[in-house]
């Protein structure tokens, strides 16, 4: 079944139209209609959307047909031949201006007629084709491109050599960078990125088996930071596997390290947590007959007697043990945290006439608080502990005397804050209690709250203060950090939220 | 009036320790020796029931976790049976629930172990007159030094 051709003629003479007519009899085409004008031309073919138009030039005017051929070509797409009678160069160029599938120059024949009909059929059926074609590439590369510069995951291309030759905006902004031009034509070592041992490693692996997946290493950025990246790469060969470029993801995986680090610390707590309360019970129950006995002891015999300086000092022991038995009981105990909203400075000046007999005669205490009220939400039992313990550290740090600070103000943390990343934004009220004290080695701060640690002799502390208050200050969604000099002193500065509502979002 | 009927039952002041920890129950044992007092101890929550059950205690100090038997219960069993008699709970792992749960159920006080001993004396004294607590050699500074200690 041969599909009917429907064709318009637009023939300002009767006899080229009757020939026309007469040609048609024997071809597999229907003359559907005729129009004498351009004008009707034009009327009839955006009505009857003919396959093909048969178009003379000249019609009411000299140009008439090119004329109508340009307007229904805007409108529709129909392969559109001309018939002429003018052997004119020029008539031929303005024809060409409206890209026509066909030009015969009267008088026509058969032949020529059917076979410009067909040429014009076929190419009308490519040119379809082909714009199908550009239009699906136009929309794989739109959304090449979209992938390539909406991807989280950084893109980049490499040539033979290493340098970089392309790479997406994720990449950019993931090294730190601010346009792609700073990148391309270097390599990831020499914009020290990464460190060369490591980039040939990984290189060799690529080398050998052409492709290499989750490669894991530590990248620096432009601006200092150092992130955790996971990388994807292979080699791209062309048809005769000559290698052309090398291509790959990375991904910053810093925040998931973190939080698998976060995670591993909970767990352990929670073990360090359980363990510590048998523990606690089990040794307490100990320590009652020990620390009993040596009570007895050194109640019973005479104090010039050396056994007797000998139970002091089991007992000065035992009841050490004790207190660190407690405390650790303590950080095992899941205390209910009682939150309410309660203003700060209220709650540090009738905690002043405690604050005082702890600090002793050569310390001196500073209140700097805020005028305005300074609320917060949380568990003011709690939040005594905290100050009582930070208070106690400043003293011990302190032995010479020296002065303490304790300082309130409102702390909005906005949206464009730079501590954003670390602290969602939302007003919280902020706690400094600062001291002139020792100062706590650069090397040593990292682990301070770390359960355990302390640089205290022994018999001083258990080094369970601060890992206490890190607990706490979490348990209240609140946030805490140390500054601290060497032979100057230490703050520590505390972030508590300030309402219920920025509480719950912490949650 | 009491006491003196106390007096007329037992020579000497009664304390029971229940305690499934053995070494503790000697503790108090040669803690109050040197005291006109009868000390027995019982070592389950069971045992030590049956005992407070038999005989009129001044001053028991209680347990709170005892190996069969919780320390409250028992508690309550002791207290329903003579309301007179003090208990004390002692634990080495004391709860503000637990303490609160003590204290309605009737306890007169709480211990957290270690027990330093001038806290066991001065709970002690609180329940029984100093004038019934003698020491065997008649010499008072014994109590007094306890604080000492």
């Amino acid at each position: 079944m041969t599909k009917i051709i429907n064709v318009l003629l637009v023939e300002g003479d009767p006899l080229t139209h009757k020939q026309i007519r007469y040609f048609f009899d024997t071809l597999p085409y229907t003359l559907i209609e005729v129009a004498d004008s351009g004008k009707t031309g034009i009327q009839k073919a955006f009505t009857i959307k003919p396959d093909l138009i048969l178009m003379d030039v000249i019609l009411e005017t000299p140009h008439a047909g090119i004329d109508a051929a340009k307007t229904i070509k805007a409108e529709i797409d129909i392969p559109i031949v001309f018939l002429t009678a003018s052997r004119e160069y020029e008539t031929l160029i303005k024809a060409l201006q409206t890209n026509p599938y066909g030009y015969l120059v009267k008088p026509i024949n058969r032949e020529s007629l059917q076979s410009t009909i067909e040429i014009s059929l076929l190419r009308h059926r490519y040119e379809k084709k082909l714009i199908q074609y550009q239009q699906a590439l136009e929309e794989s590369e739109a959304m090449f491109r979209g992938i390539f510069s909406a991807m989280g995951n950084g893109y980049y291309r490499l040539s033979k050599k290493g340098k970089i030759i392309l790479v997406n905006p994720a990449m950019v902004t993931m090294l730190g960078y601010t346009s792609e031009n700073q990148l391309i034509g270097k390599n990831f070592t020499e914009l020290g990125c990464i460190d060369t041992d490591s980039r040939n490693r990984f290189f060799e692996n690529l080398r050998q088996n052409g492709e290499i997946s989750l490669f894991e290493s530590v990248w620096t950025t432009h601006t200092n930071r150092v992130i955790n990246i996971i990388e994807n790469a292979h080699a791209v060969y062309d048809d005769k596997s000559t290698l052309l470029y090398y291509e790959g993801t990375i991904q910053n995986i810093t925040r998931i390290k973190e939080l698998e680090i976060q995670l591993r610390h909970s767990q352990k707590m929670e073990v360090i947590g359980t363990l510590s309360g048998r523990i606690a019970h089990e040794i307490n129950n100990r320590m009652t007959t020990i620390l009993g006995y040596a009570d007895l002891c050194v109640l019973r015999l005479k104090p010039e007697e050396k056994l007797h300086k000998y139970a002091k000092v089991i007992q000065k022991n035992a009841r050490i043990t004790a207190d660190v038995m407690r405390q650790l009981l303590n950080l095992s105990r899941k205390s209910k945290n009682q939150p309410f909203e309660f203003d700060l400075n209220h709650h540090l000046k009738t905690r002043e006439e405690i604050i005082i007999p702890i600090l002793g005669k050569n310390i001196e205490l500073k209140f700097k608080l805020n005028p305005q009220p300074t609320n917060v939400y949380a568990d003011p039992q709690q939040i005594e502990h905290v100050i009582i313990n930070l208070v106690i550290n400043a003293r011990d740090s302190m032995p010479e005397g020296g002065k303490l600070t304790i300082e309130t103000s409102n702390q909005i943390i906005g949206s464009d804050s730079k501590w954003k990343s670390e602290i969602p934004p939302g007003s919280y009220s902020s706690l400094t209690i600062s001291d002139t004290g020792t100062g706590i080695p650069n090397h040593v701060i990292p682990n301070i709250f770390d359960p355990l640690f302390t640089t205290k002799d022994p018999s001083v502390g258990t080094g369970l203060g601060l890992s206490i208050v890190k607990g706490i200050i979490q348990e209240n969604h609140g946030f805490i950090s140390v500054n601290s000099k060497e032979g100057k002193g230490t703050t520590f500065h505390l972030l508590i939220p300030a309402t219920r509502e920025i509480s719950q979002q912490l949650r | 009036m009491r006491m003196e009927t106390n007096t007329k039952v037992y020579k000497a002041p009664a304390i029971l320790i229940i305690d499934d920890e053995e070494s503790i129950c000697e503790f108090f044992t040669d803690l109050f020796e040197v005291y006109e007092v009868e000390v027995d101890t019982e070592m389950s929550g069971t045992s030590g029931l049956q005992r407070a059950l038999k005989k009129r205690y001044d001053l028991i100090f209680l347990d709170v976790m005892l190996d069969d038997m919780n320390g409250i219960d028992v508690l309550k069993a002791i207290k329903l049976n003579n309301a007179d008699t003090k208990v004390v709970m002692i634990s080495a792992y004391l709860t503000e629930e637990v303490i609160e749960k003590a204290l309605k159920m009737g306890a007169d006080g709480y211990l957290y172990k270690p027990v330093a001993l001038r806290d066991i004396v001065s709970i002690t004294f609180r329940f029984i007159e100093p004038a019934r607590l003698t020491g065997k050699s008649g010499n008072d500074n014994n109590s007094k030094s306890i604080y000492e200690a």
